[in-house]
């Protein structure tokens, strides 16, 4: 009886622990990263890969991180000549598919920073799927480098 | 010599004089009021869009990152790369900034010396921005570039003869401190004489930016 106890422990455990990492069965966060950003601004953005491992469409509903007041998900797009933010209500990851949130792309807006935050150090954000999922995703804070740096448009005015 | 003949040759000369006088004057004319082939000629295969005829600007007054005039006076005697935008940008400015930094470790010259550029960032939200936060905010990318803004009819004033577009989203509420603004992307390249020379559009890369300022500058000299 003890045995079956532990075994449950063990296996609520885990259950616990796979939904909360960066990773679950169905979806993977790879290369998260924030420019560190001058220290009189309180906005930073993130930038990351997200897999959709799964046979299903899944969307990101919400974001939050306790170093900030707001998480959202911007898309920097050409409209009428400018270039305008365009704020994701929800973030779709297609079945099978890795959607990239990169510099001149969808990106992550981080607003009303709380503390101080230098390269070196790490954000904490969690993402919320409709399916019910949370995701831990830890943002590595940077110096930007040149190569990462290309906006990448592949539309034309 | 017959005085009917000495009226003649009076009169040839007179006239032969108004006519090399004519000439003499619709050369001198010509050099200065029409534009010659030299003044339109651009350095071929360029990413950035230079204009044929330099675009003077004029007539605007702003504040930069010391609380100092920022003016058209201020654009002459160097190259200048001009862009807009504002501090609560997370994305483009930022990594514009970047870019530009980039291109600033590039160049053979340094601070003071002929021939080097400057950068000023105009931030087309002075509800947020002004010389206070402008400063520390464009020097950390690099401590020689300058920030500059002032009231939205001056700003106006130099976005209008740039063709650089901006505007503000709908402020939302209690967000209204959280506002995003639109703004056109484009990096401005101007003259020495303060003239506007070339746009280079997105997207940005430092090399390829570096690469034809001197190409440009060489061609146009200082």
């Amino acid at each position: 009886m003890r045995t079956v106890s532990i075994i449950k422990l063990i296996f609520c455990s885990v259950i616990f622990f796979t939904t909360t990492v960066q990773a679950t069965e169905s979806v993977k966060v790879t290369n998260a990263w924030s420019p560190e950003a001058p220290s009189v601004t309180k906005v930073m953005a993130g930038y990351m890969q997200i897999h959709n491992n799964s046979d299903k469409d899944i969307k990101i509903i919400s974001a939050k991180s306790p170093l900030f007041d707001r998480v959202e998900i911007h898309l920097t797009k050409m409209k009428n000549g400018m270039m305008s933010m365009i704020k994701q209500k929800n973030l779709n990851i297609p079945a099978h598919k890795i959607v990239e949130l990169k510099p001149g792309g969808l990106h992550m807006m981080l607003m009303g920073r709380k503390q101080e935050i230098k390269s070196g150090s790490t954000i904490a954000v969690t993402l919320t799927f409709d399916n019910g999922e949370n995701i831990n995703v830890t943002l590595n804070v940077k110096e930007a480098r040149q190569e990462e740096l290309h906006h990448h448009h592949h539309h034309h005015m | 010599m017959q005085p009917e003949e000495k009226g003649s040759v009076r009169n040839f000369i007179l006239l032969a004089s108004i006519g090399i006088l004519s000439l003499v004057i619709g050369i001198w004319a010509s050099q200065k009021l029409l534009v010659t082939n030299n003044d339109t000629r651009i350095p071929a295969n360029l990413d950035a869009t230079v204009l044929p005829h330099a675009r003077p600007l004029t007539g605007f007054s702003l504040l930069d990152k010391n609380n100092q005039p920022f003016t058209p006076q201020q654009l002459n005697g160097h190259w200048s790369f001009l862009f807009f935008g504002f501090t609560n940008c997370p994305d483009v400015c930022p990594t514009t900034l970047k870019v530009m930094q980039a291109v600033w470790a590039t160049l053979p010259t340094k601070k003071g010396e002929p021939g080097h550029p400057q950068l000023y960032f105009v931030s087309v939200d002075p509800d947020r921005d002004n010389s206070q936060n402008l400063k520390p905010y464009v020097e950390f990318f690099n401590p020689e570039f300058n920030a500059v803004t002032g009231k939205l009819n001056e700003i106006d004033k130099l976005t209008n003869q740039i063709g650089i577009l901006y505007g503000y989203d709908e402020k939302d509420g209690d967000k209204d401190k959280d506002y995003i603004v639109n703004h056109s992307a484009q990096i401005i390249l101007v003259d020495p004489k303060g003239r506007m020379r070339a746009v280079i559009s997105p997207p940005h890369i430092a090399k390829t930016i570096a690469a034809n300022f001197q190409t440009i500058q060489t061609f146009y000299g200082d």
